[in-house]
């Protein structure tokens, strides 16, 4: 890497760090250290909004998934906006005029501290495993690509956000989110005008579109009713409805966002900003994938993205390696050729030209895909063990090659950008939740706001601190978007059930949702340990579970007290 | 116990958006926007993806 480039980067890091520490001077309470004083506008929290839900973990693993397997990621995303008006008229209302600091806190006023308690701790258990993967992403990532160390990456990733979270509280993390996303949604740009810049001389846009379309990657609609596809439009719609409003609506990570709003009204237009941006936004992070997809007919990729995978196979593979390599040489210029002939017979308008310039793409497509496949194979043999996938290298491998010297630090920067955002929203609520759900519920019932002011910082810290170890062991995954999610939907489905119980049902005591949580989590991993359906749809059992068994509870609660004399 | 404002239907808000007037108006331009998303993105697959 080029100082300049380094130098960007080391003045991203001060500038975030700087704000930290100026917006840390106005906190004097809890109330301005978890909540901003409910003083911030609709558009700082709804920017807040769409970087903490967007970690590198999107950018790395979506743009690679998009590569890979094409635009068929989108579907999750589509039932969002609906998700946003049903939160709009429920859940932000209900939290906003309650007042309370946590999600959790509505719980106990609506039912009784055992759910409000047992869904904190799902929440603690739940965000907590998966924060450390926002910060493993980027790191284990860039460390392999960059060949830096993977601890020092991990730590100073971890510790600039830990300091400027830590002292300047929720209200420096949201100002310094918003930021953040504006610097993502540029980064999105200067990385589609690198793979465009890619293009031979007279190659277009249509021409890559054509060719994305005739390899299946514009795949953004299947409507199959397949229950084990992980990616439908049925599984989008039902399954990321219910993730959607889990997410948004339970996750103290999201929920602490919005209950800052200056009014409901300025809360509420914080989720109106991502019900309009976040397909646009998903769709072009799938399209950097998409043209990464194309860039690559025309720049060779390597055999495989992860240079010390690259390194193992070098040394080990042996002759097997090398033949492998000057096959994988040929089957490469053999896929560009039929590529440039493919945008000459498109361009001529004559169809039989345009069918059997095709059918020759595709056959090269296969031939190179083939030799992908026999590479994985060796590398498997060489290794005794399954490699992690190679999704999540692709985007940081060609930044590194290819970015000029500059622009490369900018688009790291937009990397940590995108982790730091959301790990700084995440370790807040984790802190937000033990002071609040916990310590000042359990612990320390009264004391001064400087007292629980410390407090608060100290569990910002070790919750910081605890996800930063923890992501130094995240272990091997395959999609990192996927993984993270699916964590995620072992526990979203049964906690938005309860919150519905809570809203909706009105009769429903707190045993009664206490125990529907509880069948409801069981449910949810009997499913995933039986059954082979898409783990979208653990958020739709969850929820049915927990309602169903909520509402049969309550029935039968008051059929036995109606019963007794 | 609930507290008095928490009884209120949450929908009743007596502040209207800065943008189309009426809540339900916001809503429905969202409902129009994602469908005309969800509509393009099928006509994008089954004219492009092959």
């Amino acid at each position: 890497m080029h100082a300049l480039d380094w130098i960007v980067v080391v003045l991203y890091f001060a500038y975030v760090v700087t704000e930290g520490f100026r917006h840390g001077r106005k906190n004097r309470d809890i109330d301005d250290y978890f909540r901003g004083k409910r003083s911030l506008r609709w558009w700082a929290v709804g920017l807040s909004v769409m970087a903490t839900q967007a970690s590198a973990i999107t950018y790395i693993g979506t743009t690679g998934q998009a590569y890979t397997a094409g635009m068929s990621f989108i579907q999750v995303y589509l039932p969002l906006p609906f998700a946003m008006i049903v939160l709009c008229m429920s859940f932000v209302p209900f939290f906003y005029r309650a007042n309370v600091f946590t999600a959790y806190e509505y719980l106990e006023r609506r039912f009784d501290a055992k759910t409000r308690s047992l869904t904190s701790f799902i929440f603690l258990i739940s965000r907590g495993l998966a924060v450390s993967f926002v910060l493993y992403a980027p790191s284990i990532i860039l460390s392999v690509i960059f060949g830096w160390n993977e601890i020092a990456t991990i730590v100073i990733m971890g510790a600039s956000t830990i300091l400027y979270t830590t002292i300047g509280g929720n209200r420096a993390v949201i100002m310094i989110d918003a930021k953040q996303m504006l610097l993502m949604f540029a980064g999105i740009f200067v990385a589609m005008a690198l793979f465009i810049y890619r293009f031979p001389a007279d190659y277009s846009i249509a021409d890559a579109v054509h060719l994305a379309g005739t390899q299946g990657r514009l795949n953004a609609i299947n409507p199959s009713l397949d229950l084990t596809d992980s990616y439908t439009l049925l599984s989008g719609l039902l399954g990321g409805f219910f993730l959607a409003l889990s997410y948004f609506g339970c996750d103290q990570s999201q929920v602490q966002r919005y209950l800052t709003g200056r009014s409901l009204t300025e809360s509420r237009l914080s989720l109106i900003l991502t019900a309009f941006l976040k397909i646009p936004m998903q769709f072009l992070i799938l399209g950097l994938g998409i043209l990464m997809f194309v860039s690559f007919h025309f720049i060779k990729p390597p055999l495989t993205f992860s240079t010390a995978y690259q390194q193992v196979l070098q040394q080990k593979g042996g002759e097997r390696y090398e033949a492998l390599e000057q096959r994988y040489d040929a089957a490469f210029e053999q896929r560009r050729q039929a590529a440039l002939d493919l945008k000459d017979a498109r361009r001529s308008g004559n169809r039989a030209a345009l069918a059997s310039a095709e059918e020759r793409y595709r056959r090269a497509g296969e031939d190179f895909q083939q030799l992908k496949a026999e590479n994985s194979e060796l590398l498997k043999s060489v290794l005794g063990s399954e490699p992690s996938s190679e999704v999540n290298y692709i985007f940081p491998g060609f930044l590194l090659q290819y970015a000029p010297t500059g622009i490369l630090g900018i688009m790291l920067s937009v990397i940590f950008a995108a982790a730091m955002s959301s790990f700084s929203s995440e370790i807040n609520s984790l802190a937000s939740a033990s002071v609040i759900d916990f310590y000042k519920r359990y612990f320390v019932k009264t004391a001064n706001d400087a007292h629980y002011l410390w407090i608060s910082r100290g569990a910002t810290l070790f919750w910081g601190v605890f996800a930063t170890v923890m992501a130094l062991f995240a272990g091997r995954q395959g999609s990192l978007i996927e993984a993270v999610n699916r964590v995620g939907s072992f526990f979203y489905g049964p906690i938005l059930g309860v919150f519905l119980l809570a809203f909706l049902v009105r009769r429903c005591t707190g045993t009664g949702a206490f125990c529907a949580l509880i069948a409801g989590e069981i449910a949810v991993f009997a499913v995933a340990y039986y059954s082979s359906i898409s783990w979208l749809y653990y958020n739709v059992v969850g929820v049915a579970v927990v309602l169903a068994a909520g509402i049969i509870s309550t029935r039968a609660v008051g059929r036995f007290k109606v019963g007794r004399p | 116990m609930m507290q008095e404002d928490e009884t209120r239907n949450p929908a009743d808000d007596g502040e209207p958006p800065p943008f189309l007037g009426t809540w339900n108006r916001l809503y429905a331009a969202v409902i129009i926007y994602t469908s005309v998303l969800i509509l393009a993105l099928y006509i994008m697959t089954v004219t492009l993806n092959h």
